[in-house]
């Protein structure tokens, strides 16, 4: 992959992280009510955020290789603040993926809707608390160090 | 209706205990390969370790969800204190990627 591709991917990976952290939260936030439809915002946070993860995914080994050396012998609490950042976004992902297969189910409008609304609450809540995490943490590493 | 609703409560728990799970041997992993015992298991399923541990982790979390809903009988119980559990595993996994990443 080129430099000039990979910053380009970096900047959307930022951009897009941002948005899908504000849109992880926006099912939290309806899911007070549990037995509340949100399926369709669900859908479309759950999708931000697996196309933040798949950029991610995309540019680690790169970056790895040529930019996680440098901003690890430069500022080491920065790239530690990157690792983390890292892991946060994996949870996320799992969590907004775990969200939305039980607000699949309370679709079904049984007896257990209720209870699934408050386990996609939940899961909501995290993923969004940790996507707002490892967006602040990405602006604070690509502030330092980038592609 | 009564066997929907059973089918429905299970399917449930196995995408919660799923959930959990994931979460759960994450935080595991994370903390041998803090202390530099990284199963070797783990070490050959990618070159890159945050990658090894997700896989891993995922690969581990999707039969324990599976099994764990199967093996539950009152899944309507289950069901009530899942999110209860879910938020401890995520305040479990916060703390130790704080601490220990």
């Amino acid at each position: 992959m080129s430099d000039l591709l990979l910053r380009l991917l970096e900047h959307v990976h930022g951009h897009v992280g941002w948005l899908s952290a504000l849109a992880l939260a926006h099912p939290a936030v309806l899911l007070r009510r549990p037995r509340r439809n949100v399926f369709g915002v669900a859908i479309a946070a759950t999708t931000l955020v697996t196309a933040t993860a798949a950029l991610g995914a995309l540019l680690y080994p790169s970056y790895r290789v040529s930019v996680k050396p440098a901003l690890l012998a430069a500022t080491p609490v920065v790239g530690a603040l990157f690792e983390r950042k890292e892991h946060l976004g994996v949870a996320a992902l799992v969590l907004a993926w775990t969200g939305l297969a039980a607000l699949a189910l309370a679709r079904r409008r049984d007896a257990a809707a209720a209870d699934l609304g408050r386990l996609a609450f939940v899961a909501y809540s995290g993923a969004a608390f940790m996507a707002v995490i490892a967006a602040g943490a990405g602006l604070i590493v690509g502030a330092h160090r980038s592609f | 209706m009564v066997a929907q609703q059973s089918t429905s409560a299970r399917a449930a728990v196995q995408i919660g205990c799923g959930g959990i799970a994931f979460l759960v041997v994450y935080v595991t992993l994370q903390l041998l390969h803090a202390l530099g015992r990284d199963p070797r298991l783990v070490v050959a399923l990618a070159p890159i370790p945050l990658f090894a541990r997700s896989v891993a982790s995922a690969a581990c979390a999707l039969p324990a969800g599976v099994a764990i809903g199967c093996l539950v009988r009152n899944h309507r119980r289950w069901l009530r204190i899942l999110p209860a559990l879910l938020a401890v595993a995520i305040a479990l996994f916060v703390v130790t990627i704080a601490v220990f990443a």
